[in-house]
């Protein structure tokens, strides 16, 4: 008798996963943005071929050239080592204060969303979660960094603790909605009937099954938090000079500009807009592949 | 022996913007030990609610008001939500109809027997895995040990329904109650996974509430049957009883249109079957093609059948009608 066998390509997260990728060049770039800018982070003081952080001897303000392909800036520091040397602290303040937002944000989210409907003190505790966020998103966003930074002073951990705060409301709101549908399926009701208390329906049951937006959202989520670290650092509220930061070189290069010296501000203002739009596409793409209706 | 489940007069309200409606009115229902026993009526005649107000599952607006629920001996009806939980899935256990919704997509099966096992009793990991496989084994799934693994979306519908007696049958349950368990399977599938229910609450020595709308499945399966037509029982008898000579008007006309449909007969066209219940007097006076004027003066109480011992029935004709005086 034949031996009938059949054939198939061997179908894994990863084979998937290449797949989806490989028929969207917006999600392949921004996927070679992230890798990138995370590797600049980990290596980029290492691989610039100039120090980052003092004043070369020679003129200032130098013009892009072999020697300096980005320029130099007025305090005739190499900007091209300076801009791959700034995803470090940039990238560190996005990411962390992205997770502490996710983390804290996805569990009132579950809270608030999953105890919205009932009474008492759980109900009173999920309104009082809203009016917080209320509260919050009432601001607008730089500004109320602004004021959050300028009230305990410059430095790293105030932008990330200000970041954070600032993007709870956002994980918060995202999850709270995911809840708020995946609480009334039946599956949920199938654990309460095998006696499951709430709390644990709540967070082992409904929690995972509501991560898929938070998740999608936190690339995104970085990458605004990039931009909104420059902004502070542009108007002086966040990373101090000289360390290498997008804003601050920004800043620093843009009383050149005005006399001509255009690569000051350009280069690293072009290189966090790439970054950012980076993110944003992986964003894009996630939501897409996360989603199990479009999938397949 | 004492009922394993008594129900008496129960009654839940629904609180709506205009003040609160009764929508399971004096319902009184025995399951015994062991028992099976059928549910049946058309949608809305409050099955399921029923069957949330025995599990503590009514969510505001709906509440119990009055009435008592009584398990082995144990009133249910106020008890503290924590006492419930211990019974929930433990003594009392539910199967759903369409199973795959009622499994959490993201967990294995195993992984969700398992959690069942641990919520009620304290063994570790290993040992309630272990278990889940002997579980799984016995609601009859082939290689136990790979299906452990599955995610509920890479099962049949069948073999989630497996899944959900298994879990249900985790404990020593005492009583399981099925709520429309052939819904969404085809018809060998929903005999062999009634048959395999069947078989492990008589080996479980479970008792059994059915709720479905086949007739047939519940003469097949069940000792007794309950008729519920707008929130009451109007009807319940054995079912070798009800099948010979149903009384209520409302069974009958059940019965009928359940034979017609066997048949194929051309379908009795009754506008009347569109009628809401009546608010006040029989709820069924509308549709009753023997009702008297009396019907709408008074509401008739669930009266057992003079002669026909565990006969009752909710119909002030009763008597006349189980005499064959009138034909209903």
């Amino acid at each position: 008798m034949a031996d009938l066998t059949l054939d198939l390509p061997r179908r894994t997260a990863t084979t998937d996963f290449v797949a989806f990728a490989r028929g969207r060049p917006g999600f392949l770039f921004g996927l070679a943005v992230v890798a990138l800018s995370v590797l600049l982070a980990v290596f980029g003081p290492l691989i610039g071929p100039y120090p980052t952080e003092t004043a070369l001897p020679g003129q200032p303000l130098q013009p892009p050239s072999w020697r300096h392909p980005m320029g130099t800036d007025v305090s005739n520091m190499d900007i091209l080592s300076r801009v791959i040397a700034a995803p470090r602290i940039d990238l560190t303040i996005a990411l962390v204060s992205t997770a502490i937002a996710f983390v804290v944000g996805v569990l009132l989210g579950v809270v608030s969303g999953f105890f919205g409907g009932g009474r008492g003190v759980p109900r009173l505790m999920s309104e009082g979660i809203m009016r917080g966020a209320d509260i919050i998103q009432a601001f607008p966003v730089f500004i109320f960094a602004l004021a959050l930074v300028g009230f305990r002073g410059p430095g790293t951990e105030n932008v990330v603790a200000a970041l954070a705060f600032l993007n709870v409301p956002y994980f918060l709101r995202i999850t709270r909605g995911a809840v708020l549908q995946v609480r009334e399926r039946p599956f949920v009701e199938a654990q309460r009937c095998a006696g499951n208390s709430e709390l644990r329906i709540a967070f082992v049951h409904v929690m995972p099954n509501a991560l898929t937006p938070p998740l999608a959202n936190l690339s995104p989520t970085i990458g605004f938090s990039i931009l909104l670290t420059s902004g502070l650092s542009f108007v002086g509220a966040g990373v101090p000079v000289p360390t290498p930061e997008w804003g601050s070189m920004i800043a620093i290069g843009a009383s050149n500009m005005m006399t001509g010296q255009w690569w000051t501000a350009l280069f690293p203002g072009l290189v966090l807009g790439l970054t950012i739009l980076g993110y944003a596409l992986v964003g894009d793409g996630l939501k897409e592949y996360l989603d199990p209706v479009n999938k397949r | 022996m004492a009922p394993l489940l008594d129900i008496g007069a129960l009654g839940v309200d629904l609180a709506t913007a205009g003040g609160s409606r009764r929508i399971v009115d004096d319902l009184s229902l025995r399951v015994g030990q062991r028992e099976s026993v059928g549910i049946v009526g058309e949608s809305g005649s409050g099955k399921t609610i029923l069957i949330r107000a025995v599990l503590g599952l009514l969510d505001p607006p709906l509440a119990v008001a009055g009435g008592s629920i009584a398990f082995d001996g144990r009133e249910l009806v106020g008890l503290d939500e924590r006492r419930f939980r211990e019974i929930r899935g433990r003594d009392i256990a539910l199967t759903t109809p369409e199973p795959r919704k009622h499994l959490n997509p993201l967990l294995t099966v195993g992984r969700q027997i398992a959690n069942v096992i641990r919520a009620h009793r304290d063994v570790a990991h290993a040992a309630a895995a272990e278990e889940a496989i002997g579980l799984l084994r016995a609601v009859g799934i082939p290689d136990p040990e790979r299906r452990m693994a599955a995610y509920p979306h890479e099962l049949s519908g069948g073999m989630c329904q497996r899944v959900i007696i298994a879990m249900a049958l985790a404990h020593r349950t005492r009583l399981l109650l099925v709520d429309e368990p052939t819904a969404g399977l085809d018809v060998t599938i929903s005999r062999q996974i009634l048959d395999l229910m069947h078989q492990l609450a008589e080996s479980h020595g479970t008792a059994l509430v059915l709720v479905s709308r086949d007739l047939g499945v519940v003469a097949h399966y069940c000792r007794r049957v309950a008729v519920m037509y707008a929130g009451r029982i109007v009807e319940d008898a054995s079912v070798a009883a009800f099948f010979e000579r149903p009384v209520h008007p409302y069974s009958r006309q059940l019965l009928r249109a359940a034979v017609a449909a066997r048949d194929g007969a051309a379908r009795e066209r009754r506008s009347s079957a569109l009628l809401p219940p009546a608010e006040t007097g029989c709820a069924f006076r509308l549709r009753c093609p023997v009702a008297v004027a009396e019907c709408a003066a008074t509401a008739p109480p669930l009266a057992p059948l003079a002669g026909a011992a565990g006969h009752a029935a909710r119909c002030l004709r009763a008597a006349a009608i189980a005499a064959g005086e009138i034909a209903a």
